[in-house]
C-alpha cells in the first residue's frame, strides 16, 4: 500500500503542494511565534541567566529581578557565615534618568556590581571591559540602545540621575524584556547614581564552595535570614519570566496566534487530503472490492498525512533555520531550541494525522459494491 | 471434498427505487463447480451483474443461501466479506479499475499488498503474472501508457495475483475491440484452465460465448436458460500464442 499511498499522492501536485504548503506555515507558526515568545522571555531574565552566581538573595517581596527592591547590606555578614558559602558579592539593579545632549531623557537600569569580581557586570564587549568600568564614573552601554542614548561612543559623558557618568565600554546583545538601556558599573557608582540608601543593595550573589550542594545551602540561606527570598538562578529567572507573562498576558497572545496558525495548517492539510481523496473515490472503491479493510484504506491515508508532514516539516524546518540565522536580533531574539523543533514537528505531526480523519470517514462510506453495480 | 465452488439456491435481491422496492433477482438456482467457466448473459437489466456481486461478496442476498468455497458467505460480517474477497476471489471489473498512478507491476502487487506478502516475493510473482500475459517489457510502465488491450491483460494478471480460486470478471471485453476481446477471453479461459481456477463472466458479448463451458441466460432475474458450448481444450490456444510478447 505504500506506492499507492504514495504514487497517489505525487500524482496530484497541486493538491501535494497546497497540503505541503499546509505543513509548512503551521512548523514555521509555531517555531518561530514559539521563539519569539521564549526569546522575549529570556529578555525578562537576562541579568539573571548571564550572570555566574549559584544563589540569589533579595528582598521577600521581590516578583522581577529587574524590580529591585533594597536590602540591608548587613545581611552580607549573615551570609559569609554560612558553611558551604564561598563568597557573598552586593549587587544593586536601580533606576535613573539619562539626560541626553539634546535635552531628550531616558529612563535607564543601572546595575552595579563588586568591583572585587564583578560578579553580573555586563558581557559580550564590542569596546572596552570589564575592567574599564571600574574606573570612576565609568558605565557600559549597548548598541541596541544606542539611539536612545543619542548614539553615544566610548569616552562621551552622560549624565544620569544629575550624576556625571563616563562611557567606557559598549556590549552587543545586551537588552531586557522592557526594552529600558542597561547601564552596567560598580556597586558604589551604581548606588550614588541610582541614589540607593546607603547601607542597602538590591541583591546578594552568592558563589558555592566547589561540590556544594546548593539545596542544602538555600535551606540554610533561609533559616539564617527568613525576611530574605532566596533562589537558584534558574528558579529566579522562571520567577521573572513568569512576572511579565502574568502581567501582560502576552502568553495568552502568543498562544492565540500559534493556534491560529495551527488551525490554518490544520484545514489546509485537511482540505488537500479530503480533495485528494474525493478525486479518487473509484480508487478506494476498487481496493474495497478487492478486499481492503477500512484499515487497509486508514493505512493509505495515513501514511500519505505522514508524507505530508515529513515533506512539509522538512520545509519547513528549513525556512526555520533561514528566519533563525537572518532575522534573529537582540531586539527580537528568535530562541528556537530543538526540544522547541521538536515540538512543532510533533503537533505538525498530529495536525496531518487529525486531518487525515476527514478523508477517511468519507472513504469508509464507500460501498465496493459500485465498482461492479456502477 | 466438495468439488462445488458456487453453490447458490433461492437467492432473490430487490433495490428501493424511490419508496419501491425493485426486484432484480428471482429465485436463482446455481452450482458452477471447480475449473468450470461460466458466462451469464441476458439484455441489459437482467440481474447479471446484480449476481455476480452477491457471487463476489461485494454485495449480499436478501433472501437464499449462497455458499461460495463452502461458505455460507450470507452469514459474513463486512470485514469477513473483505477478508474472502481478497483471499478467495480475483476481479477483473469492466472498466479494469487499474490504479492510474502505478505501474502494471504496481497494480498486480496490491492483491498481494492487501494480503500482507512480503514486497520482495510479490513483486517477482507480479513479473511472472505479468509475463504470463505477455507484459514482461511493460512491467514499469504507468497504466495510462498502455493501450486498452494491455490495461485489460493487467486487469487479468491482478485478478489472478493472490492466487484466488474464483474469478468473476464484469464485461472484460466491453472496452476492448473484437479481436482483443475475443483474444483475452480465450487467453484468461487458458489461464484458469491452467491454474485451476474456475470463472464467472458477465457479459453481451456474443462473440465470445463459444469460450464458456456453460452459458447461463438471465431474464428478468430468472435464469431462463443453460446451454454447455465448451469447446475442447484443444481447441484453446495458448496464452502466449494470443498474447506475442510486444
Amino acid at each position: 500500500m505504500l506506492s499507492f499511498a504514495l504514487k497517489t499522492l505525487l500524482a496530484d501536485r497541486g493538491k501535494l503542494l497546497t497540503g505541503l504548503a499546509g505543513v509548512m506555515f503551521s512548523l514555521v507558526l509555531v517555531s518561530v511565534q514559539g521563539g519569539l515568545y521564549l526569546g522575549l522571555m529570556r529578555k525578562a531574565s537576562v541579568l539573571i541567566d548571564h550572570c555566574s552566581a549559584d544563589i540569589w538573595v533579595g528582598h521577600a517581596r521581590i516578583e522581577n529581578v529587574d524590580l529591585a527592591r533594597e536590602i540591608p547590606e548587613l545581611w552580607l555578614n549573615r551570609l559569609r557565615g554560612i558553611a558551604g558559602v564561598a563568597s557573598v558579592r552586593p549587587y544593586i539593579v536601580g533606576k535613573g534618568t539619562a539626560s541626553l545632549a539634546d535635552g531628550h531623557m531616558e529612563d535607564v537600569w543601572i546595575i552595579g556590581s563588586d568591583p572585587g569580581s564583578m560578579l553580573g557586570a555586563a558581557w559580550d564587549f564590542v569596546e572596552g571591559s570589564k575592567d574599564e568600568l571600574k574606573r570612576p564614573d565609568g558605565v557600559s552601554f549597548d548598541e541596541v540602545d544606542a539611539s536612545k542614548l543619542g548614539h553615544p561612543h566610548v569616552g562621551d559623558w552622560l549624565e544620569v540621575n544629575g550624576h556625571r557618568a563616563r562611557i567606557v565600554a559598549r556590549t552587543r546583545g545586551i537588552t531586557g524584556f522592557i526594552t529600558m538601556p542597561y547601564l552596567f558599573t560598580t556597586f558604589e557608582t551604581a548606588r550614588r547614581m541610582a541614589h540607593v540608601t546607603p547601607g542597602a543593595c538590591s541583591f546578594f550573589l552568592l558563589k558555592l564552595q566547589p561540590g556544594e550542594e546548593p539545596d542544602r545551602v538555600l535551606t540554610a540561606v533561609r533559616h539564617r535570614v527568613p525576611q530574605a527570598a532566596v533562589y537558584t538562578p534558574e528558579q529566579f529567572a522562571r520567577i521573572s519570566q513568569d512576572y511579565w507573562m502574568k502581567r501582560t498576558g502576552i502568553g495568552i497572545s502568543f498562544g492565540a496566534s500559534t493556534a491560529l496558525g495551527l488551525l490554518v495548517g490544520l484545514m489546509m492539510v485537511g482540505q488537500s487530503l479530503y480533495a485528494l481523496a474525493l478525486d479518487h473515490l473509484d480508487e478506494y472503491a476498487t481496493l474495497k472490492a478487492l478486499g481492503a479493510e477500512d484499515r487497509h484504506v486508514c493505512g493509505v491515508i495515513v501514511l500519505q498525512a505522514l508524507a505530508i508532514a515529513i515533506a512539509g516539516s522538512l520545509g519547513g524546518l528549513a525556512i526555520v533555520a533561514a528566519i533563525r540565522k537572518f532575522w534573529n536580533s537582540p531586539l527580537a531574539p528568535v530562541e528556537i531550541p530543538a526540544t522547541l523543533m521538536g515540538l512543532a514537528v510533533a503537533l505538525v505531526v498530529v495536525i496531518c494525522l487529525a486531518a487525515s480523519l476527514l478523508p477517511f470517514f468519507r472513504i469508509r462510506r464507500i460501498d465496493p459494491a459500485a465498482v461492479l453495480m456502477g | 471434498m466438495n468439488d462445488q465452488v458456487i453453490q447458490v439456491s433461492g437467492v432473490s435481491k430487490s433495490y428501493q427505487a424511490g419508496g419501491d422496492a425493485a426486484l432484480v433477482l428471482r429465485d436463482i438456482q446455481l452450482n458452477v463447480g471447480r475449473g468450470q467457466c461460466v458466462y451469464l448473459v441476458g439484455p441489459s437489466g437482467s440481474g447479471k451483474t446484480t449476481l455476480l456481486s452477491i457471487l463476489g461478496c461485494v454485495l449480499s442476498a436478501d433472501s437464499g443461501s449462497v455458499e461460495i468455497l463452502g461458505n455460507d458467505v450470507r452469514r459474513f460480517s463486512p470485514q469477513e466479506q473483505a477478508r474472502f474477497r481478497r483471499e478467495k476471489i480475483g476481479f477483473v471489473f469492466q472498466r479494469f479499475h487499474l490504479f492510474d498512478a502505478l505501474t502494471a507491476a504496481e497494480n498486480v502487487c496490491v492483491p498481494f499488498d492487501l494480503l500482507g506478502r512480503p514486497k520482495s516475493s510479490s513483486r517477482d510473482k507480479a513479473l511472472e503474472l505479468l509475463a504470463m500475459v505477455g507484459l514482461q517489457d511493460k512491467a514499469h510502465s504507468r497504466v495510462t501508457r498502455l493501450s486498452m488491450g494491455q490495461r485489460q491483460r493487467v486487469a487479468f494478471a491482478r485478478a489472478l495475483a493472490g492466487e484466488p480460486e474464483l474469478i468473476l470478471a464484469d464485461e472484460p471485453t466491453a472496452s476492448l475491440d473484437a479481436e482483443s476481446g475475443f483474444n483475452a477471453m480465450q487467453a484468461l479461459k487458458q489461464f484458469c484452465r491452467e491454474l485451476d481456477k474456475t470463472v464467472v463472466v458477465v457479459t453481451h458479448d456474443s462473440r465470445i460465448f463459444c469460450m464458456a463451458d456453460r452459458l447461463l441466460r438471465l431474464a428478468d432475474g430468472r435464469i431462463v436458460g443453460e446451454q454447455a458450448v465448451a469447446p475442447s481444450a484443444g481447441d484453446v490456444p495458448r496464452p502466449s500464442d494470443l498474447f506475442p510478447v510486444v
